[in-house]
C-alpha cells in the first residue's frame, strides 16, 4: 500500500467492515483510525452502508415469512385467554338475547283500540268493526322498565265453592312470575289473567266473598257491581293473532288470558287479548273489582285479573 | 435428472435449504420452535405476538449465520433457534427495564454478533432502504449478496452470470456509487 491512509483502499475498507481480517491486522488498521478523524469517517460511512443493507436484507426476510407465515399458521392463544374471551361471548350473546326477547314481548297498543272516550269504548268494543291495531304496530316493541312497581301477583282463589283460581302473574314471560312490568310512557301493563268459564255470581256479596275468599289481603274498597264499568274503567277484547308471535306461543295454558292494562287519564282500559268463543265481547264488561282484582265480562266467559299495585289506587 | 437428495436428519435438510436461499426451511423451523418459544414469551411478561416476532428474529440471525458460514452446527437447530429467542427476549425486556443484560461469551445462541447494528439510526435505515428501491434490481442484489450473504467476488461473478470475479468488483464498484449519490441526496433534502 503506497497510500498515507489504509482506507484509500476500498476493498480493505469493505474487508475491515466486514469483520474479514485477521485480528492482528485488524489491530493494526484501528490504530491508524484512532489518529485519522477523516479515516475514522470512511469507515463508519462503509459500516453504516454494511448494516443498512442487512437491516433492509432482514426486514425483507422477516416480511416474505410473515407472508408464508400467515397462510399457514394460527395464532397461539394461551389457554386463559380463550376462556375469558369465551366466558365474555356468552355473557354477551346471552345479553343480546335477552334484551331482543325484552324487546319484542311488549307491544304498543294502539291509542285507537283502547283510547276511546270512556262512554264509547264500551260501545266500540262492543262493534264488529271496532278499530284495532294494525299487526305491525302491535309488533313494534315497547321498551320494558323494571322501574315498574313490581307487583306481588300470587294466585287468587276466588270461591271454594265455584272452584275459581284467579291465577295472574306477569304476562311478560322474560320478567319471570310475580312481577309485572309497566311501559312508563304509555302507562300500559301486560298481565295474565285466567279464563273462567263457570257462570258469574248473580250478586255482588257472592263475587265480593269469593274474592276475598281467595286472597285474604283483598280488600274491597268499592261495591262490587255488574254496573261498574263507569267512567273510571273499560274494556275491550282482541284476538289472540293481533298478539306478536312471541306472545301467543308464551300462552300456553287453555285458561290464560293476557291482557293489557292502558292508564289513559284517569281511567284504566283493559284490553283482553283472547279466541274463546264463549268470550263474547259484544257483551264485554267489567264485572267486580275490589281494590286489587278486577273480573271481566264478555258474555258467558269472565277473566279475572290481578291488578298491580301501581294500579290499585286508581281503581274505584 | 438428479437423483433425490436424502438427509439423515431434518436439520441436514432445513441447513441445505438454507444454503440453497429456500426460504420454506425457515417455516420448517418456525413450527419445530413455535410453542416453546410461545411458552416461554407468555412466561416472561410476553405476549403472543412478542413471541411471533423474537422467533422471526431469531431465524433470520440463523439464515444470516447459515448464509454467510458463520454457523457452527453443534446443536439441533431447534435448540439453537430456541436459544437466540430466549437471548432476544430478555434483552428486550432487560431494555424495558433499563437494566444491562448480557448473554454468556460461549453462548452459541448470544445474536449480539453484531456490535455496530445501534451504529445504525432508524432514519438511517429508512434512508438506505429508500436508496436500495431506486437502484436497480441487479445492482440490489449484488450489493446483498456481497453485504448481507457475504459472496466472495468469485460466487457472486458465478451466480450472477458475470464473466469473472474482476467483473462483479467493477459492477459492486459502480453499484456502491450509485446507491451512495442517492443516498447523499437524500441526505441533503433533511
Amino acid at each position: 500500500m503506497t497510500s498515507e491512509h489504509w482506507t484509500d483502499d476500498h476493498e480493505l475498507v469493505e474487508l475491515f467492515a466486514l469483520g474479514n481480517l485477521r485480528p492482528e491486522r485488524k489491530k493494526d488498521l484501528e490504530v491508524h483510525l484512532s489518529r485519522c478523524d477523516s479515516c475514522r469517517k470512511i469507515v463508519d460511512r462503509e459500516i453504516l452502508l454494511r448494516e443498512g443493507i442487512r437491516h433492509y436484507a432482514r426486514r425483507n426476510l422477516k416480511r416474505r415469512l410473515r407472508e408464508r407465515l400467515g397462510q399457514a399458521v394460527a395464532p397461539v392463544i394461551p389457554w386463559p385467554h380463550i376462556l375469558s374471551a369465551a366466558a365474555l361471548l356468552i355473557i354477551v350473546v346471552g345479553i343480546g338475547i335477552q334484551l331482543e326477547w325484552q324487546k319484542s314481548v311488549v307491544p304498543t297498543l294502539h291509542d285507537s283500540a283502547v283510547g276511546q272516550p270512556d262512554t264509547t269504548r264500551r260501545a266500540d268494543s262492543r262493534s264488529p268493526e271496532r278499530s284495532v291495531p294494525p299487526i305491525e304496530e302491535l309488533h313494534a316493541a315497547v321498551e320494558t322498565d323494571r322501574e315498574g312497581e313490581a307487583d306481588e301477583i300470587a294466585g287468587m282463589a276466588a270461591g271454594a265453592d265455584r272452584q275459581r283460581e284467579l291465577t295472574i302473574r306477569d304476562a311478560s314471560p322474560s320478567a319471570g312470575l310475580g312481577e309485572s312490568r309497566m311501559h312508563p310512557a304509555r302507562n300500559i301493563l301486560w298481565i295474565t289473567g285466567t279464563m273462567l268459564k263457570d257462570e258469574p255470581a248473580t250478586d255482588a256479596r257472592a263475587e265480593k266473598k269469593a274474592l276475598a275468599a281467595g286472597e285474604q289481603r283483598a280488600k274491597v274498597q268499592a261495591p262490587l257491581s255488574k254496573e261498574f264499568a263507569g267512567p273510571r274503567m273499560s274494556a275491550s277484547q282482541m284476538p289472540v293473532q293481533m298478539l306478536p308471535q312471541e306472545q301467543q306461543a308464551g300462552i300456553l295454558g287453555v285458561r290464560e288470558v293476557l291482557t293489557a292494562l292502558e292508564e289513559r287519564n284517569d281511567s284504566l282500559h283493559v284490553t283482553i287479548f283472547t279466541d274463546d268463543s264463549e268470550f263474547q265481547s259484544q257483551d264485554l264488561r267489567v264485572d267486580a273489582v275490589t281494590d286489587d282484582s278486577v273480573i271481566v265480562r264478555g258474555g258467558n266467559a269472565r277473566v279475572g285479573l290481578k291488578i298491580p299495585g301501581a294500579l290499585k289506587g286508581k281503581i274505584q | 435428472m438428479a437423483p433425490p437428495t436424502f438427509f439423515l436428519t431434518r436439520d441436514a435438510k432445513i441447513l441445505d435449504l438454507i444454503r440453497k436461499g429456500d426460504e420454506e426451511a425457515l417455516v420448517m423451523l418456525f413450527h419445530d420452535t413455535r410453542v416453546p418459544v410461545t411458552d416461554f414469551v407468555l412466561r416472561n411478561n410476553g405476549s403472543s405476538d412478542d413471541a411471533e416476532d423474537i422467533l422471526q428474529e431469531a431465524l433470520v440471525i440463523l439464515w444470516e449465520r447459515v448464509r454467510s458460514g458463520r454457523f457452527e452446527h453443534a446443536a439441533k437447530l431447534s435448540t439453537f433457534v430456541f436459544g437466540v429467542a430466549r437471548n432476544l427476549w430478555l434483552r428486550a425486556l432487560a431494555g424495558r427495564k433499563r437494566e444491562p443484560l448480557r448473554a454468556p461469551d460461549d453462548d452459541p445462541a448470544d445474536p449480539d454478533d453484531s456490535p455496530e447494528e445501534s451504529f445504525l439510526r432508524d432514519e438511517q435505515a429508512e434512508l438506505i432502504r429508500r436508496a436500495l428501491e431506486r437502484i436497480d434490481a441487479s445492482c440490489r442484489r449484488l450489493l446483498l449478496l456481497f453485504y448481507w450473504d457475504e459472496r466472495s467476488m468469485e460466487e457472486i461473478a458465478g451466480i450472477m452470470g458475470f464473466a469473472n470475479s474482476a467483473t462483479a468488483k467493477s459492477k459492486k464498484y459502480q453499484c456502491k456509487k450509485h446507491l451512495e449519490v442517492i443516498l447523499k441526496s437524500f441526505e441533503a433534502e433533511r
